[in-house]
Parts: C-alpha cells; sequence; structure tokens
C-alpha cells in the first residue's frame, strides 16, 4: 500500500466527478456545474468500480479491502495494493475526499 | 465535425442528465467557427432552443456531427457542415444540443454560415408564403 493512502481513512465522493455505468462499462465522468466533461472521462476496471462505489464516507480503506476480498479473488496483499493505487489516482483528479483521518495515539 | 473521445450515445446519454456537455472536435467542415481540436460546449434543447444559423450537434448512426442549423420544424430538422453541401433533413430528436461555446466563449459565425443561414430563413420564409 503507497505511503499516502491510510487503510483507516474513507473517502467519499467528491460531487466534481460522478460514476455512470454506460454501455458495460463504468465511466467516471467530471463535472462542472451542470455541465458534464466528455474530454476527460475515466473508465474503470470491475475492481475500480468496486471500490469507488464503496467511497461513500462511511467505509475506511481496511472495510473496502474487506469487501474486495469477499468480491474477488485475490489476496489481501493485493487487495491492498489496487486499493491503495486506485485511491491515488482518485485522489490525483480529486475524485475522492478523505472524510475522517484515524484517530492518532495521544503522544506524550 | 466529429466527436473525438466520447460516443454519440455518450453525448446523448450525459445530455438528458446535465445541461451541458464538454467535448473536442475532429475535422474542418465548420472550419474557421469550429476548428479540429476546439473544445465545444453542447447545452441541451430543453435548455437553449435551437436556432437557424446555431452549430448544433446530431446523431447520426453512432456518431456525432457538428453542423449547422439550416432548417427547422416541430417534428425535423436540416444541418449543414459549413464547408459542404447539406446533410439529408433528420428527425429532431436527433438533435442532440446547440453549441453554446468555443473554448470558454461564444461561437462566431463564419460569412458562409451567415449567407447559409440567411437563405435557409428565406427559403422558410417563401415556403410560409406559398402555404
Amino acid at each position: 500500500m503507497p505511503e499516502t493512502v491510510d487503510p483507516q481513512v474513507s473517502y467519499i465522493r467528491s460531487d466534481r466527478i460522478v460514476g455512470r455505468e454506460f454501455m458495460g462499462e463504468y465511466i467516471l465522468v467530471p463535472l462542472a456545474g451542470r455541465t458534464a466533461n466528455l474530454t476527460s472521462i475515466f473508465a474503470t476496471n470491475p475492481v475500480g468500480s468496486f471500490i469507488w462505489q464503496l467511497c461513500d464516507g462511511g467505509h475506511t480503506g481496511n472495510d473496502i479491502v474487506a469487501a474486495m476480498l469477499e468480491e474477488f479473488e485475490t489476496t489481501q496483499a493485493q487487495a491492498l495494493a489496487d486499493y491503495g493505487i486506485f485511491i491515488q489516482q482518485l485522489l490525483s483528479v480529486q475524485a475522492v475526499v478523505p472524510v475522517n483521518a484515524a484517530p492518532q495515539e495521544p503522544t506524550r | 465535425m466529429t466527436v473525438e473521445l466520447a460516443a454519440g450515445a455518450l453525448t446523448a446519454a450525459m445530455l438528458q442528465e446535465f445541461d451541458s456537455v464538454q467535448l473536442v472536435c475532429t475535422g474542418t467542415c465548420m472550419s474557421p467557427s469550429i476548428r479540429e481540436g476546439d473544445r465545444v460546449e453542447l447545452t441541451a434543447p430543453h435548455i437553449r432552443q435551437p436556432r437557424l444559423g446555431d452549430a448544433v450537434a446530431i446523431l447520426v448512426g453512432d456518431s456525432l456531427k457538428i453542423h449547422r442549423l439550416v432548417r427547422l420544424s416541430d417534428t425535423m430538422v436540416r444541418t449543414s457542415p459549413d464547408r459542404g453541401l447539406a446533410d439529408a433533413p433528420i428527425e429532431r430528436t436527433r438533435l442532440l444540443g446547440v453549441v453554446t461555446a468555443v473554448n470558454d466563449r461564444p461561437p462566431k459565425h463564419s460569412l458562409t454560415s451567415k449567407i447559409k443561414q440567411l437563405r435557409s430563413v428565406w427559403a422558410q420564409r417563401l415556403e410560409s408564403a406559398l402555404a
């Protein structure tokens, strides 16, 4: 898992991008107000769309990885890696935002 | 003028849900009003009523064309590229949107498009007078 993606953090989908199933593909479409920007749409694979749909602010990375293990034939390490890479990609286009940082251990 | 990156069906679906879409054009048939690589904003016809002389997006088969609107009735439309012969009439439901911006600016009309627009307006007036 890349260092920048903390599995204890929940992410929520930005209102700047919508996901839509279209002709068997799941695509992410950037929005500017009521305008859909089709010049830079993102196509996701089934794993990506699965993660995207669970980025509702209520699931942490750990929850999503656990769900991935139930949904796909994969290993914990691979699911963690896939989750981290995809969240980083979503963060890079501001498609998701973190909603809660994991509580830090109090410093003494 | 055809659309790159976005299929006509996707544009149609997005314009049913959102007020407008942005996309990139290819081709030279609407030059100089719309050039290859220009980013155009299409606004849904229920938001911006199409008018003669507008550049509009029409669905032809699976592809999206942006041509000039030269005839308009309740059920049919006819379009023409600024460079080339007019298209065959099509059902108005295939008119997906009106070009309301080119590279974030209001669209310009070329002299050719103005002449086509005038010609189509006069043709419609003549038809109404004869009817």
